[in-house]
């Protein structure tokens, strides 16, 4: 069953200063399962992130259909839960405060007790009266998953959440959303620029086209899960895989570079 | 967006003015027509007496404000840069700054006479805390790296300063001036309210009390349109200074 | 010992006062013209005691307060429209970019005009010249919210109208607490201002008043009084700020 399905979805934006139409998104048609780890993969301004924002409900398509469960996408909604790179937590409200914030069934008593039960699923019991301000970048993610996992969408929406941390703090945070998945399988729309990650944790790899984004390719990626991160770095297969979607990759990134002459 | 369209507001404003007052819905003493003020102003405009009586206040503040500068920004990148001058000027500054200054024109008078002097003073007080301030905050906010690097470069205390100090400190500094500009405006007009012989604070307070009622709104217009006029030309000066910020437009 | 670091954290402002006092003293100036800290001091003490300082205090912050309140309420909310509503904006802006920059000492003689010289003048006379800019900050406050926070508490289900309370109005409060700030100041400045040239009570009009009767140490008395109310006022505000704004992250 398809739970995502995008049509010939376009989109353009106007520059203001230049008075043009900037075409972001151009013909994409893609398609996500049940329960399927998706990860949408391209060069820097490919419309990886206006692509999800679009499947979000938050900037409309400028052209072609999107559909969540058979149904058109008309604005955001509780069904499809949204983790950003930065800014996804609420500064003024503690870490118990910003994960139970989209629980709203229950007595009070059980949305308390279930947001605890998420700050401690992301390993983080014990701050909850904290404010995002004392926490590490890593921490201040962790908590912006537990929020979102905490009402329990069935789809996730991802937007390069683990790109503003340093390398070691990504490592682990992949592993733990690794194990997240493992215990209760959601459908997951996840946008990044690394090709590790994306091996590491979907089912299937899109691979983008420079703008106007396009859907290049798709490629499954093979490996049985439960996965292991440090696995899968010095595992052969994996190893070709990413070297076949950086390639790829590659292409689109030179091409945005030469086509466009630099940002 | 036309022109049109973005003056709906300020035309249906004039408009409904001209609409009431010719209707007589309000006293019409107290409130004559838009446009008979405006004719009024363009009439003390054309035989001199609107445009010598701001030349006056425009003369007292221009003083009081340069004064402020030239003293109030040199200081402020003092406290900023130096401990010792931050300790001291500190506390004066922030204690002063909220206080209204103007409850010390009864001073400034008994010092300074009726004449220009104790407007000019008043106005310095009054512009020189925002000032002040804001340099020190920009001056304090500059990041380290920015300082570190010219450092490494070899600049020395007085070439930092000019190169990498004040430029970063610019975009703090102007909005320290904007509301000095804003405070110094309202201080000369009502110090000239309060005791002056001259001015358009005086115009505008003695034709009131003389139930000369066109004649004060026409001196309320007067001061309005300088109002607008220094902050539209501030923003163009800032515009220019700051073409650099990232800001990109600067509201 | 506390009282010894309060000294020499502010010895400059105590030096004020000792060099106020001695020059005083000295001779320089006639005694009226600028009578003693210490005597200065005895007069607010006199003033208080008869209740006379009381009254003028408690009717010059109530008409502030009053007129600023006003200003808050109106002011924010029209800010907060404004950037929620594109059409708001475009028909407001002009209007405000217009008179925003007119000095609010012109607002004074046209106040006491149409409303007289008494306390609900001056409230207006308040409201009217700090409404605007509290609107244009509150307006900017509300359009630099982070997107991804609308965003957040959308996709968690929250319709416009729970996200502007729950998260829009936290997010700019900063920036409008910081707006508000000015506004008071501002308020002052007109409020002393306006009770100095019209009316029959108030710390301004007890300024004037005292002027005209050549009683300068009782003048000096008041302009101390002012000056300490002022002071306190904005400390208590920066206070309140601090508290409610105690979740920043900590910038330079």
């Amino acid at each position: 069953m398809e739970r995502v399905a995008l049509r010939g979805v376009s989109k353009s934006f106007r520059d203001a200063r230049r008075g043009v139409e900037v075409a972001a998104l151009e013909n994409c048609n893609l398609a996500v399962s049940d329960r399927e780890f998706v990860s949408i993969l391209g060069p820097s301004g490919c419309g990886k992130s206006t692509l999800l924002y679009i499947v979000a409900g938050f900037i409309p398509a400028g052209a072609g259909e999107v559909l969540v469960d058979g149904r058109p996408v008309t604005g955001p909604g509780r069904d499809r839960g949204i983790v950003f790179q930065e800014y996804a937590l609420f500064p003024w409200q503690t870490v118990l405060d910003n994960v139970r914030y989209g629980i709203r069934e229950g007595s009070p008593a059980e949305r308390d007790a279930r947001a605890r039960e998420f700050i401690a699923k992301v390993g983080l019991a014990g701050f909850e009266r904290h404010y995002p301000r004392e926490l590490s970048g890593g921490m201040k993610q962790r908590v912006a998953l537990a929020r979102t996992l905490a009402y329990d969408p069935d789809i996730l929406l991802m937007d390069e959440p683990f790109g503003a941390l340093d390398t070691q703090t990504r490592l682990l945070m992949q592993e733990e959303l690794l194990r997240i998945w493992e215990a209760n399988q959601k459908t997951i729309l996840f946008v990044t620029h690394s090709v590790e990650e994306a091996v590491v944790l979907s089912d299937r790899v899109v691979v983008m086209t420079a703008r106007p984004g396009t859907v290049k390719r798709s490629v499954n990626i093979p490996f049985k899960r439960p996965r292991l991160v440090e696995t899968l770095m010095h595992d052969v297969e994996a190893m070709e895989l990413r070297a076949d979607l950086w390639q790829l990759v590659k292409e689109e990134v030179l091409r945005a570079g030469g086509a466009a002459g630099g940002p | 967006m036309s022109w049109l369209s973005r003056s709906t507001s300020l035309l249906l404003l004039a408009g409904s003015w001209e609409a009431l007052a010719r209707l007589g819905c309000f006293n019409p003493v107290l409130f004559p027509p838009a446009t008979v003020i405006a004719g009024r102003l363009v009439r003390l405009a054309a035989d001199g007496t609107l445009p010598a009586a701001a030349a006056v206040s425009l003369a007292r503040m221009g003083v009081g404000f340069a004064l402020a500068l030239v003293i109030g920004l040199p200081l402020g990148v003092a406290m900023g840069r130096w401990k010792p001058v931050e300790g001291f000027f500190g506390p004066i500054f922030a204690f002063g700054f909220p206080v209204p200054k103007v409850a010390l024109i009864p001073v400034f008078l008994l010092f300074f006479g009726l004449g220009h002097a104790s407007k000019i003073a008043l106005v310095f007080a009054d512009a020189l805390f925002p000032v002040a301030l804001s340099a020190y905050h920009g001056v304090r906010a500059v990041e380290r790296q920015l300082v570190w690097s010219a450092r490494a470069m070899g600049d020395s205390e007085p070439g930092l300063l000019r190169r990498v100090v004040w430029p970063a400190a610019l975009p703090s500094v102007f909005t320290g001036i904007r509301l000095g500009l804003v405070v110094a405006l309202i201080v000369v007009f009502i110090s000239e309210m309060v005791a002056a012989g001259s001015g358009l604070g005086h115009v505008m307070i003695l034709s009131a009390r003389n139930f000369k009622i066109v004649d004060m709104y026409a001196a309320i217009l007067s001061i309005g349109l300088i109002g607008f006029g220094l902050d539209r030309a501030l923003l163009g000066i800032r515009r220019r200074a700051l073409r650099w910020h990232e800001g990109g437009a600067v509201p | 010992m506390r009282g010894w670091r309060l000294l020499s954290r502010n010895y400059s402002l105590a030096l004020l006062l000792v060099g106020w006092e001695v020059v005083a003293r000295s001779g320089l100036f006639a005694r009226d013209i600028l009578p003693p800290f210490t005597t200065t001091l005895a007069r607010t003490a006199d003033l208080l005691r008869d209740g006379e300082l009381e009254r003028h205090v408690l009717f010059s912050l109530a008409r502030q307060a009053s007129g600023l309140l006003l200003a808050v309420v109106a002011g924010v909310s029209l800010g907060v429209l404004m950037a929620w509503s594109r059409r708001v904006r475009d028909f407001f802006e002009p209007l405000l970019m217009l008179t925003n920059p007119i000095p609010k000492a012109a607002l004074i003689p046209l106040f006491m005009l149409w409303f007289g010289i008494g306390t609900f003048s001056k409230i207006m006379l308040i409201c009217a010249g700090t409404v605007i800019p509290i609107v244009i900050s509150a307006f900017h406050a509300v359009a630099d919210v982070n997107r991804n926070h609308i965003w957040s508490a959308r996709a968690m289900g929250d319709g416009p109208l729970r996200t502007l309370v729950r998260v829009v109005l936290p997010a700019a409060s900063p920036q409008i607490l910081s707006g508000i700030r000015l506004g008071l100041i501002v308020s002052l400045i007109v409020l002393v201002g306006s009770e100095m040239l019209a009316g029959r009570e108030g710390l301004g009009w007890l300024i004037a008043y005292t002027m005209e009767t050549g009683a300068y140490d009782l003048t000096y008395a008041a302009i101390l009084t002012i000056a300490i109310v002022g002071f306190c006022y904005d400390r208590l505000f920066l206070l309140l700020m601090g508290r409610l704004l105690a979740w920043q992250e900590r910038a330079a």
